[in-house]
């Protein structure tokens, strides 16, 4: 049903989240980013919106005050349209992301989440979406291949370690964006490393990475913000 | 002590303590009821001789085979006057015609006679002998008493094993009751007031300690719930703001630090709520599930984490170690065990992780050299007091895993190392 899009045409969002101030954040934060944004406050709002219109990725919360989220999928499928959904649920059950990604959803976001972290869910979904099952990012003159887990520079192929390569992606998905040492470093490695009192082992990848991406002539820089985090920037 | 030893023990004291009152009454009594009969005999005796005496008739022989003796003579009237005229003892008598000494009852007896002559009468008979009536009374009252005693047991043994049958269910129900656990219904009939008002009573207020119970868990999952969106929109706007370009860097790193702030109060809630999840059984899925894979799926990120502490870990796998057990909970069990070992740690120090067949066992050289509180070490947001940079849900959160799958926790503190050692159960 998806048409391909072009880099012109902005992507449309419906935000469907009962939290006003939430949903005002979500959609300031998006528009940035140059998407289209459309809001739902409840249930009923949402489904007149998706059966009016198309949209290129929904944002949906589960509790709302007039019915389930998962409901709408439900509605959907019945009448065989495929959603882009991403569910943002208070609720960080196993049953609940089961019960949405079996009913279509194509993501599952607990609440509460970085705003960085949704960014990078939505481009992972409009990239799946627009170049179907053929998970390519391009960046300047790099590309990275999500499938075969290879980065090229000018279609060269630059040799990485598999947490350089980890480190590379998450702050390409998180281009032009500051990315805190801690963040980077439980997307990388894990929750667990929550308590580590020492950031230091980030560095001495990021410096490898520098090092490589630079030899290879790549047009991006990872730069140092501050004292405590990392920015990828387009040269 | 059992409630039938102490019943048994505190008839047995009474009845000891009326049998000795009773044993001395039924020894007077019946002393008193022999004396009497004895005396009415003397007396005929007595009248008998005196009325021969009197008129002069012959006396009978001196005991015509009965054991009855008499004696007559003269007294003074001085004497008279100082004795009774009728007067009973008791007093060793010699017996002619057995050669010895006899205990007898003895009557003496003062009369006067046509001629005005003072005389005295004493008969006497054998009487039966006091020292052998006690012992036969004592030895009687010993053999009652032991036979209450056999009695009393006996009966309140049965007694109490039957009426107190359904206290016994009682009690095995109560032992075997766990809160929050899947209980069985109390089954015990009883026609006892007391006892079907104790079962009553005791179901009662296991059911409101069941409600209590669960409300305290269903507040923990729901305010954890309810911090979720406020927490989002904290985190968003800080997010945002840092996105402004005109901060400074010192703007920028306050803005960092209090967002890392939430960033902790966003894990610690997700911490409680697994908790509560954990506890609620709400992971049901099993799986045999590799410990030992997980322990070196997991070391060389912590080992690369924490490089900066300089301590050496060694892993020993003597035999794999596999546990019936949720996938995603072995992962965070043993991730919080090895976390805990690192966090707990002095740089330069140990830690040793090992599996066998049975048991996984984390060890860590201890950062004050002391032992922790067993009880309290795997209480919610307790802190050794060292260590404020955790959350303190860790190890509550490997027990509530144990706990859920029946596996043993155990804490030790073995040549100045802590040691976790977790078993099948």
């Amino acid at each position: 049903m998806q048409a391909k899009h072009n880099n012109n045409k902005r992507m449309k969002i419906l935000v469907v989240e009962d939290n006003s101030e939430l949903r005002e954040l979500i959609t300031q934060s998006l528009e940035k980013e140059r998407y289209l944004v459309e809001v739902a406050a409840d249930y009923s709002t949402a489904s007149e919106k998706i059966a009016e219109y198309e949209y290129d990725c929904i944002l949906l919360d589960i509790m709302l005050p007039d019915g389930n989220g998962l409901d709408l999928l439900r509605e959907a499928e019945k009448n065989n349209r495929h959603l882009n959904v991403i569910i943002l649920s208070a609720k960080d059950s196993v049953e609940d992301k089961v019960a949405g990604l079996q009913l279509g959803a194509d993501d599952y976001l607990p609440k509460p989440f970085h705003l960085s972290e949704l960014h990078a869910r939505i481009k992972s979904l409009l990239r799946r979406i627009n170049w179907s099952g053929n998970n390519i990012v391009t960046i300047a003159n790099l590309t990275i291949n999500t499938t075969s887990f290879s980065v090229h520079v000018n279609n060269k192929h630059v040799d990485l370690g598999r947490k350089e390569y980890d480190i590379l992606l998450f702050l390409v998905n998180r281009k032009e964006r500051i990315v805190e040492k801690e963040i980077l470093a439980e997307g990388v490695w894990g929750d667990f490393i929550d308590q580590a009192d020492n950031f230091d082992f980030i560095y001495a990848h990021i410096k490898n990475l520098r090092k490589k991406l630079k030899e290879a002539g790549a047009q991006v820089e990872i730069k140092t913000v501050y004292g405590f985090g990392y920015k990828l920037e387009v040269l | 002590m059992k409630l039938i030893n102490i019943i048994a023990i505190r008839l047995s004291l009474i009845a000891a303590v009326i049998l000795a009152f009773w044993s001395v009454l039924f020894y007077y009594a019946v002393m008193n009821e022999v004396n009497d009969e004895v005396d009415d005999a003397l007396e005929d005796y007595a009248e008998t001789i005196l009325i021969r005496h009197v008129r002069n008739e012959e006396l009978p022989t001196q005991s015509s085979g009965s054991n009855n003796q008499f004696f007559i003579k003269e007294i003074s009237p001085e004497e008279a006057i100082l004795q009774e005229r009728i007067r009973y003892e008791d007093r060793n008598v010699f017996i002619n015609e057995k050669n010895e000494f006899e205990p007898a009852r003895v009557l003496h007896y003062i009369f006067e006679n046509e001629e005005g002559r003072l005389f005295e009468l004493e008969v006497s008979t054998p009487h039966i002998e006091k020292r052998d009536l006690k012992q036969a009374i004592f030895y009687w009252i010993i053999f009652l008493f032991i036979a209450i005693l056999l009695f009393v047991s006996i009966l309140s043994i049965w007694s109490v094993k039957r009426t107190m049958s359904p206290l016994r269910v009682l009690l095995k129900w109560i032992g075997c009751y766990r809160v929050g656990a899947d209980n069985k219904p109390l089954n015990n009939p009883t026609k006892i007031y007391e006892l079907s008002t104790l079962n009553k009573v005791v179901e009662d207020s296991f059911g409101r300690m069941e409600e209590a119970y669960l409300l305290q868990k269903r507040f923990v999952e729901n305010a954890s719930h309810e911090m979720q969106t406020p927490l989002a929109i904290s985190i968003s706007r800080l997010e945002m703001m840092l996105e402004d370009p005109t901060l400074s860097e010192k703007q920028m790193e306050a803005v960092v630090k209090t967002k890392q702030t939430l960033d902790r109060l966003v894990k610690m809630n997700r911490a409680l709520l697994l908790l509560s999840k954990i506890d609620n059984g709400q992971f049901h899925s099993h799986a045999s599930v590799c410990i030992s894979e997980i322990v070196q799926k997991l070391v060389p990120d912590y080992q690369m984490v924490y490089a900066a502490k300089n301590i050496s870990l060694n892993t020993v796998i003597k035999e794999p170690f596999y546990l019936n057990i949720d996938e995603n909970l072995a992962d965070t069990l043993v991730s919080n065990l090895i976390k805990n070992a690192y966090t707990h740690n002095i740089s330069g120090g140990e830690i040793l992780i090992s599996t066998d067949k049975n048991s996984l066992i984390v060890e860590n050289t201890s950062s004050n050299n002391e032992e922790l509180d067993k009880k309290l070490i795997f209480e919610r947001f307790y802190h050794s007091s060292n260590s404020r940079q955790s959350i303190g849900l860790g190890l509550s959160i490997v027990q509530s895993i144990c706990r859920n799958y029946n596996l043993d926790i155990i804490y030790s503190f073995v040549n100045g190392k802590h040691r976790f050692t977790i078993k099948n159960n």
